[in-house]
């Protein structure tokens, strides 16, 4: 396939370069001689990669041509195939269908929702830091970034959130161990699944009134989901909700530390943190690799590319397109047409998307208040391995000057 | 002015709530934005050119007098 691709590279999203030379792989891939927004890449048995923003732009809203539909055994989705038995819901399906089971929990992933929220973010985000303000340090991609959203993803579906650890663990294995070790990460796919059945199960007699209620009570083209489509819903809701908000906040505090002029701005303008964060979000944002499937033959962007063919959708490379955004490379806080696509364009635009924000601006806001002298510790920062899905820090270590908690322990 | 939001083309980002909040509300279970009726009137021409440079789908349609 694709032995007629004009622009082929040789670029594994999963491998450690992505990782960490970020930047340089992403700039490599946009400033090739040829100017091509897009390429064939003979890695993992090849797949197209596009990270031109008018390329991307074009293709996510053809989704008739571009489908995210994942067809297991013969053409799973993902680069490489993904392991998972039945699509994930409602990202892994298209049209109508798709739309129908948005439509299921749009009650919640609203804009209104999330700002209804805000209080409970807020004192989440104030409970945690309190938890490790006083001692002057801090893993905070642990103990803050990884904790906050787990626990506000456990709250809305109703879910014991004191367990966010054990769901987290299993959420991270499926999304960063996948690729290099795959029996572990289907040994936690597993666990995490039984787990969900268990929740299904202790509703079956009382719906209550949370997200996952709302799921098992809500009909679909005329019938209430089954339990693998509420299995494979509540699952992309946890993946969704888990492990992205974290690695924005994480990726964006790895900037800021090592930029004083920025750090400095961001203090200064700190009432201003929900369109500062829009920033982060197209620069720092936890990227990935998003994934189409072509349906039919077709001339794009001055590639002929063939039913079959997998594509990764380079979102996070798009948001440093010189010919959408300005000196891409640089941070500025007060950068205006910035139509970055962190959350997707189009018909799957992220679902989360309104109460990632909420929490990312919480997030940054606690920090810049409460700790805004904090110091980076380089050698205990760990990234998760694999960030060909999402491009996150697993350990951000960080020392401060104590300060005082908001709530006697 | 005249000011809308194209609904086939807005995927419900509502970056316009977050840039001109007195300009736009949102459709819940149409995942999507409208103008606030009379808000043409009452909401500065700038307010909702800004909101229509920061919309990532290219839904604010503007047609300038």
């Amino acid at each position: 396939m694709a032995a007629d691709a004009k622009h082929v590279i040789d670029f594994d999203h999963h491998g450690p370069m992505l990782r960490d030379h970020n930047t340089e792989q992403l700039k490599e891939l946009m400033y090739n001689d040829a100017g091509c927004p897009m390429g064939w890449s003979t890695a993992h048995n090849g797949h197209w990669a596009i990270w031109g923003y008018d390329a991307l732009y074009d293709a996510v809203q053809d989704a008739e041509t571009f489908s995210s539909t994942h067809l297991p055994p013969e053409c799973p989705k993902g680069v490489p195939g993904a392991l998972y038995p039945d699509p994930l819901i409602p990202i892994d399906i298209d049209g109508q269908e798709q739309q129908d089971y948005r439509k299921v929990v749009l009650n919640w992933f609203n804009p209104g929702h999330a700002r209804s929220l805000e209080p409970r973010i807020q004192q989440i985000c104030d409970d945690l830091i309190d938890d490790f303000i006083e001692s002057g340090e801090a893993d905070l991609a642990y103990q803050l970034f990884t904790a906050l959203p787990a626990i506000v993803t456990l709250e809305m579906l109703g879910w014991e959130s004191h367990r966010w650890r054990e769901w987290v663990g299993w959420v991270h294995s499926f999304i960063h161990d996948a690729t290099h070790d795959p029996e572990l990460a289907m040994q936690n796919t597993m666990l995490m699944y039984g787990s969900i059945n268990n929740e299904i199960a202790r509703r079956r007699d009382e719906l209550g009134d949370d997200l996952f209620s709302d799921m098992m009570r809500t009909p679909v083209a005329g019938k209430v989901l089954d339990d693998d489509e509420l299995r494979n819903f509540a699952t992309l809701v946890l993946l969704g909700g888990m492990d992205t908000t974290s690695g924005v906040t994480g990726n964006s505090v790895l900037l800021i530390d090592q930029d004083d002029e920025l750090r400095r701005q961001i203090i200064d303008n700190i009432d201003q943190m929900p369109k500062i964060i829009e920033e982060f979000l197209r620069y720092a944002g936890p990227g990935g690799g998003l994934y189409r499937r072509v349906t039919k033959d077709v001339e794009f962007h001055g590639e002929q590319m063939h039913e079959g063919e997998k594509v990764l959708m380079m979102f996070w490379a798009a948001n440093r397109d010189p010919k959408a955004f300005p000196d891409p490379e640089k941070i500025d806080i007060f950068r205006t047409q910035n139509r970055h696509m962190a959350f997707g364009l189009g018909p799957h635009r992220c679902l989360g998307s309104h109460h990632a924000r909420r929490m990312f601006a919480t997030l940054m806001t606690g920090i810049f208040t409460r700790i805004p002298d904090f110091e980076v510790d380089w050698d205990g920062v760990e990234r998760f391995e694999d960030c060909g899905s999402v491009y996150a820090v697993r350990h951000l270590p960080v020392t401060f000057t104590p300060g005082p908690r908001l709530t006697p322990a | 002015m005249k000011v809308w939001v194209d609904p086939e083309k807005c995927r419900g980002h509502a970056l316009c709530l977050t840039y001109a909040e007195d300009a736009f509300e949102f459709i819940d279970l149409e995942d999507r934005s409208v103008v606030i009726e009379g808000a043409v009137d009452s909401v500065a021409p700038d307010v909702f050119r800004a909101a229509a440079n920061e919309c990532p789908e290219r839904a604010i349609i503007i047609e300038e007098d």
